[in-house]
């Protein structure tokens, strides 16, 4: 015999079919000794108990465990994506008609825009001319409201006052009356309630 | 959104890819499609339920808590599976009370003694005599795979029992081709010596 017994990694390796040079000469030792056949016959017997093992299992509530710590998080693209998809049409000439408007639509806002700009200057004057107005009128109602409540020298404080300062004194004016109005409704129902018992 | 039924048939990247894109039935259906066998594996590696059952949840919250960082270009189960390998030989090497290498007997002078040290010394020591009361080759296989190094378990398991390839094996593992064959070698010689005494 050409070959001394396989050794216990040349077993192996026939055992996992690797090809190579040596390989014929060990498939041919193995055809004539029995030794050796009986040893590449027991790695094969074992090789296929490890592939019979029985299936293991966790518990059925595993799966529930494992999602109770996992975050399942939407990226915001993909958000984006489900929340726009039921609106794309999903036929080819219903997303070129789309597009078609979409083009439309975007140049008629850039256009919209550019020409908001062009006129910016007249927005703002007008604006200043529209605040002046309001502060005109603010102050003169400041004004009558001071005359009708504390009489001249009242009205005299409030022209000299700012509108900011106006302003302030007409709301705690309103909250004033509104608290006492609140007060009074209070007092209305205890008066009711007391007299039902 | 794919059914239930279409989601299952779905390739393991496009399902991953839909739980990229937050749908919650695609996490259930990995977790679905993987929990026997990371179970399976990460048991057989530290032989006990209870704790195998934490250490593979442990496993698909961290992947599935970092899904976004799963790259196509591998397999979705081979980056799994290495997270389960990983977590279990973090709970042996935590488990250790004595400083024994994973490598062997720290003794050993030649690479026949090295060998000889395959078998992981924490691992429970049953003789053959108590295999053989036992009467049941896939207990014995079991406890004869549980008393293997780690590294040693973890290939044997992955290429015979989860039947990957030497090659996914070696990218699961971080190692080279050639020491996963050297491995399952030494791992199958190991546990025909362990199951001698049945052959009787």
């Amino acid at each position: 015999m050409p070959f001394d017994h396989l050794t216990p990694d040349e077993i192996e390796r026939l055992l996992d079919g690797e090809e190579g040079v040596a390989r014929a000469p060990m498939a041919d030792h193995v055809a004539g000794c029995p030794d050796c056949r009986h040893a590449l016959a027991d790695a094969r017997q074992l090789v296929m108990a490890l592939e019979s093992l029985g299936d293991l299992a966790p518990s059925a509530s595993f799966a529930d465990r494992v999602m109770a710590e996992v975050h399942v998080f939407e990226p915001w693209h993909a958000a984006l994506g489900r929340t726009v998809s039921p609106w794309i049409p999903t036929t080819a000439a219903g997303r070129i008609a789309a597009g078609v408007g979409v083009t439309v639509a975007g140049a008629g806002i850039t256009a919209g825009s550019l020409w908001l700009l062009a006129r910016a200057d007249m927005a703002v004057l007008l604006a200043g001319v529209g605040l002046s107005e309001v502060r005109t009128h603010i102050l003169g109602i400041g004004h009558d409201l001071a005359r009708v409540i504390t009489g001249p020298v009242g009205s005299a404080s409030a022209v000299s006052s700012s509108p900011t300062l106006i302003g302030a004194a007409i709301g705690s004016t309103v909250l004033a009356a509104t608290l006492s109005l609140l007060g009074l409704w209070r007092l209305a129902e205890r008066t009711s309630d007391a007299r039902s018992r | 959104m794919p059914s239930p039924d279409e989601l299952r048939l779905l390739p393991d990247a496009d399902v991953v890819r839909l739980a990229q894109h937050g749908r919650e039935a695609a996490f259930r259906e990995l977790v679905g499609r993987y929990e026997r066998p990371v179970f399976a594996l990460v048991y057989r590696m530290v032989r006990d339920r209870e704790v195998a059952e934490d250490l593979a949840q442990d496993t698909f919250v961290k992947v599935l808590n970092h899904i976004d960082r799963y790259s196509p270009d591998f397999k979705f189960s081979s980056w799994l599976f290495k997270i389960a390998n990983n977590v279990a030989i973090d709970h042996l090497r935590r488990r250790r009370i004595d400083t024994v290498s994973l490598d062997g007997n720290p003794h050993a002078t030649s690479v026949e003694a090295i060998e000889a040290s395959a078998l992981d010394p924490e691992a429970p020591q049953e003789s053959p005599l108590e295999e053989m009361e036992a009467k049941e080759l896939g207990q014995a296989i079991e406890r004869a795979i549980g008393a293997l190094r780690p590294e040693y378990r973890a290939c044997i398991l992955l290429r015979h029992v989860e039947g990957r390839s030497y090659e996914e094996i070696a990218t699961t593992l971080d190692l080279p081709l050639g020491t996963v064959k050297t491995y399952i070698h030494r791992a199958r010689q190991a546990l025909r010596t362990a199951l001698e005494p049945l052959r009787d």
